[in-house]
């Protein structure tokens, strides 16, 4: 959430962006991995990976023939047509606040001078604790007006447009997630090291990386989001 | 963050000391310096024509682009032609 705060980010963290941990296989047996935030070079590579492998699903997810269609697209031909507009609506939420995202404008509280007196600076800070909820409110009344407006223009189309439109909120829902999974595993791959130096990648291959059992990938990943800090702190 | 940079660049003190290679440089630090360069070249624009800080913060590198261009570059001047034509009136 937006904040005119500054100040509670712990900039410590950023300068954290190195680790060890232990991998843990199923038989309980541990291995120390170094694990390190990627740099630029290594991000854009990752995003390249992921854009060719959403694209890769998109092309399966379209062709009516594939396994992945079969397996991933949930059949909504019985569906009665109100409850089909509420599911579209329910997935293209997130579509819905990226769009009014521009339009909410809150002022943000002006900083009181040099020579304010204690009274003020509270007042201030009051103003800028209480700026997150004031925004989250006229954002949530923004989106709720964009859902009806979608609502209405919704109902006016017929059920064999609403289906199709259906499948490409679910297709791109699908190739979104995809990309994001594909994204982090790029970066883990490229972030995690057998030795302290960082020098030499546990990893021989990205294949290998995906080739980790689950709950594996899952402890990486997991250790490697806590590394980074979040786009919202670092625009702090 | 942004204070710690400037004291870094006047002390020519490094902001992290175990960072050997450029392409070791993780990428938040990387966005934070890039960031805050970014922001020094438009605090240098006169105090009305500076972006907003929400264009800064949440706007993509075209909207402050286009900030710029909107604000801050001359337009070409445009041709006017005037047609005079025979009949008054």
């Amino acid at each position: 959430m937006i904040t005119p705060e500054k100040n509670e980010v712990d900039i410590s963290k950023l300068f954290q962006w190195r680790a060890s941990t232990e991998l843990e296989t199923k038989e309980g047996e541990k291995t120390t991995v170094f694990v390190r935030v990627v740099g630029d070079a290594e991000i854009n590579q990752s995003r390249v990976k992921a854009l060719r492998a959403s694209a890769e699903l998109r092309n399966k997810l379209r062709d009516p023939n594939s396994d992945e269609r079969i397996a991933y697209i949930p059949s909504v031909h019985a569906l009665e047509k109100e409850n089909l507009i509420e599911m579209m609506l329910t997935l293209n939420m997130r579509e819905y606040a990226d769009r009014v995202r521009d339009s909410v404008i809150v002022k943000e509280p002006k900083e009181p001078g040099s020579n304010a007196t204690t009274e003020q600076l509270e007042k201030y800070q009051k103003e800028v604790d209480d700026y997150p909820d004031k925004r989250l409110e006229k954002f949530k009344e923004a989106i709720e007006k964009e859902t009806d407006k979608e609502r209405k223009l919704l109902n006016k189309k017929g059920i064999d447009i609403l289906l199709k439109e259906y499948e490409e909120v679910v297709i791109s829902q699908f190739c979104e997630a995809e990309l994001n999974r594909v994204f982090l595993g790029w970066c883990v791959y490229f972030g995690t090291f057998a030795t302290e130096d960082y020098n030499v990648r546990v990893f021989k291959s990205y294949d290998e990386y995906e080739n980790l059992p689950a709950y594996a990938k899952t402890q990486l990943t997991d250790f490697y989001n806590k590394l980074q800090l979040g786009l919202v702190d670092l625009k702090k | 963050m942004s204070s710690l940079w400037d004291i870094s660049k006047a002390l020519r003190v490094p902001l992290d000391n175990s960072i050997r290679t450029l392409s070791e440089i993780p990428y938040t630090v990387s966005y934070v310096i890039r960031k805050l360069r970014q922001i020094d070249n438009l605090m240098e624009l006169p105090k009305d024509k500076r972006p907003p800080s929400r264009i800064i913060w949440e706007g993509t590198s075209e909207d402050i682009e286009e900030w710029i261009d909107r604000v801050v570059r001359k337009k070409e001047p445009q041709d006017v032609s005037l047609i005079i034509g025979d009949i008054e009136g």
